[in-house]
């Protein structure tokens, strides 16, 4: 009986050691904040999107006499409940909309992050309780999403303008100091990919708890009802006319369909909040919850916001290293460009600072060709062309230069590949090249350049750059 | 959760399997202070315990679960997180508004909410949709049981909507408030109407509503 005891306290004793490691490893260890940025940014979008459409008839739902009056709707609020839309006159209701929006653009790009977050969240939560007779599931998600984000007060560390542009800042800084032997380093000080944060850490579990619970009532809850042990809740979804916007009815004659697709609905539900916290299982999961979602989204598009808001919310469970390799290539593919540029010029320099600052991991590296035998990069490469236009070599070998290599800088880095998209069409291209070679050829130099070593025109400016430290220029 | 197979390494070859949490946690230990570990469990599991709670306390519920998700209304409040997430337990029937305003001149015009058509995004529309949802979740005790005293939250809501209509259409003197379901049909309906008429089903045609069930007269005189 004693050992019984003994045993049984040294059980609990250890359970509880246990899970207080468990707990400390699950929530308190820095994590990648990309999924975080990423979640940010797309609640950024969805809720600016939400408070447009209601701003479509905005004295209707959010005026002191919309469809809920606003004193009928304070009262119905729920203790502790709170809303800063009944504080906004009726005269003063466009305003606020509008800063409100301001509010979710910025957090959508990430400016201001931190503070963004919590005023979007306030928002939400405020549109929430004003109008709690005009929601659907997307606004839960939304709410859930934006608390999280807001709570983390890390989401801004990626994937957001404040990263960038501290980031530039920093390589500018950087970019105007003269090193040892006249090379520049032009990019910031630390890596392209983000610090890991306990913050995000806790931002992120938090929201995959939440998900995996979401996931698991819905599952649950749908096991009362006898059409999904029928295998034709789908019928009913697809076919209720207010929702609906695509003939779903033919399927009438392929129960077989419905079953399957009901049945498969339902399963995923279920073992998602089992399976997703599996490495194996996981990608099925967040494929079959997409699916979903998607799938919710066709049939009827007055709940696609709440599909994406859902798929948005799976991304807690990506990896921050996969997410960034889809734009910046895999560990073993980088730096994919070598780009050679003239560190004697402050604009160049200031240009590779931007290009480094948007740099998510270390797809772009600068060398500065002042400092260099051009020839050690690639053996078709001189001096003379390098210095009459920057050029860029591919891991591949493929040489670009001028205009051409600036599209292809910008086509490996999200932030600019829109632009250089734009830039690759014709037209534009010819365009680029002749406005390209214009600046290129008249840019200021740190260092006298004349027609024999570099085959431009004499600099607008001489000063010696091996006497100075800083170069004000290039700030 | 999958520990073993989730230990950090190099990311040589990324993948979206690996958590993104543990890819990142080469470091064994927190970075975090044992006091902020502390003091952040505490608001950790008070947050978890809200969301169980408020998922738990909608009926059908036990009266443990119940008193388990009170405990924590100040918690929902405050933070709008004690949602059920019971989504489509049961498809059901859609629920619509039809409006009837009377004008001085006698003539009558009715508004649906939502209307077929509702111009802008599909979401405009879902959200009309919402509020007819809305109205219908707090009639129906009364539409159950016509002998049923008014729930003052129906009363409010209803005299909220026919305030807000008399105001949105100037010179109605008086709306009456119905609700209708919009039905789903059957499978089996589907097809034995597809083959007598040789057409597709026509999920508007009047059989696939119900009659309308009155709400309540209001009076566009601001009361």
């Amino acid at each position: 009986m004693r050992r019984f005891l003994i045993d049984a306290i040294v059980y609990v004793r250890d359970l509880a050691l246990g899970f207080s490691r468990g707990w400390s490893r699950f929530f308190f260890l820095p994590a990648d904040p990309t999924p975080l940025g990423l979640i940010r940014a797309l609640v950024g979008v969805l809720g600016f999107w939400s408070l447009f459409v209601i701003g479509l008839d905005l004295h209707d739902y959010l005026g002191s006499q919309g469809w809920s009056d606003a004193a009928g709707a304070y009262d119905a609020m729920p203790p502790f409940g709170w809303s800063l839309w009944f504080y906004v006159p009726d005269s003063l209701l466009r305003v606020a909309w509008l800063a409100s929006l301001a509010v979710f653009a910025s957090m959508a790009v990430g400016l201001f992050s931190r503070t963004t977050s919590i005023l979007a969240w306030i928002v939400i939560v405020s549109t929430v309780r004003r109008i709690p007779i005009a929601l659907f599931g997307f606004d839960q998600i939304l709410s859930t999403m934006a608390l999280y984000v807001a709570v983390s007060g890390a989401s801004g560390r990626a994937v957001s303008l404040d990263r960038l542009l501290k980031r530039w800042r920093e390589a500018r800084r950087n970019a105007a100091v003269v090193r040892p032997k006249g090379a520049r380093k032009v990019s910031p000080d630390g890596p392209g990919r983000p610090e890991p944060s306990v913050g995000a850490n806790i931002g992120l579990r938090l929201l995959q708890l939440h998900l995996a619970f979401i996931y698991g009532m819905a599952g649950l809850a749908k096991l009362r009802g006898p059409s999904w042990w029928t295998g034709m809740a789908l019928w009913g979804t697809m076919n209720a006319g207010e929702f609906a916007w695509l003939d779903f009815t033919w399927l009438a004659a392929w129960p077989m369909v419905l079953n399957l697709l009901t049945h498969g609905s339902l399963a995923l539900e279920i073992v998602y909040p089992i399976l997703i916290w599996f490495r194996l299982t996981r990608p099925l999961m967040i494929a079959g919850a997409v699916a979903l979602h998607l799938g919710i989204a066709v049939m009827s598009p007055g709940l696609a916001e709440f599909g994406v808001a859902m798929i948005v919310a799976n991304v807690a469970f990506v990896s921050g290293t996969w997410l960034r390799s889809l734009v910046a290539g895999r560990d073993d593919e980088q730096p994919a460009l070598r780009v050679l540029y003239d560190g004697a010029c402050p604009r160049c320099r200031a240009s590779m600072a931007l290009a480094t600052a948007a740099d998510p991991d270390r797809v772009v590296e600068p060398i500065d060709l002042t400092a260099i035998d051009v020839k050690t990069i690639h053996p078709s490469l001189t001096a003379e062309a390098c210095l009459r236009s920057m050029h860029v070599v591919s891991r591949s070998g493929k040489v670009e230069s001028g205009y051409d290599a600036v599209t292809r800088i910008g086509s490996r880095l999200p932030l600019f590949r829109p632009l250089a998209l734009l830039g690759r069409l014709p037209g534009v291209v010819q365009a680029g090249r002749v406005a390209y070679n214009r600046i290129a050829s008249s840019r200021p130099r740190d260092a006298v350049c004349t027609d024999e070593t570099c085959g431009i025109h004499p600099p607008v400016s001489v000063t010696g750059a091996a006497s100075r430290t800083r170069d004000s220029s290039a700030i | 959760m999958g520990r073993k197979t989730e230990q950090p390494r190099a990311t040589v070859a990324p993948s979206p399997a690996v958590d993104p949490v543990l890819e990142a946690a080469a470091a064994a230990a927190s970075p975090w202070p044992p006091w902020a570990r502390r003091l952040a469990t505490l608001a950790l599991a008070v947050h978890v315990a809200a969301v169980f709670g408020g998922s738990m306390g909608v009926p059908p519920s036990s009266v443990l679960e119940r008193r388990f998700a009170d405990a924590f209304a100040w918690h929902h409040g405050l933070f709008d997180q004690g949602y059920a997430y019971r989504y489509y337990a049961e498809p059901p029937p859609t629920p619509l508004i039809q409006a009837t305003l009377r004008r001085e001149d006698g003539e009558i015009e009715t508004v649906n909410v939502p209307e077929r058509h509702v111009a802008g995004p599909p979401m405009r529309r879902q959200r009309q949709l919402a509020l007819a949802n809305a109205l219908f979740s707090a009639s129906l005790p009364q539409l159950e049981d016509p002998d049923r005293e008014g729930d003052p939250r129906r009363t409010w809501l209803a005299r909220s909507f026919a305030r807000h209509l008399c105001r949105s259409h100037p010179g109605a003197e008086s709306v009456t408030l119905r609700l209708r379901q919009h039905l789903i049909p059957s499978p089996d309906r589907v097809l034995e109407e597809s083959r007598e008429t040789g057409g597709p089903f026509d999920l508007f045609a009047p059989s696939m509503f119900t009659e309308p069930r009155w709400i309540g007269d209001f009076p566009c005189d601001g009361s």
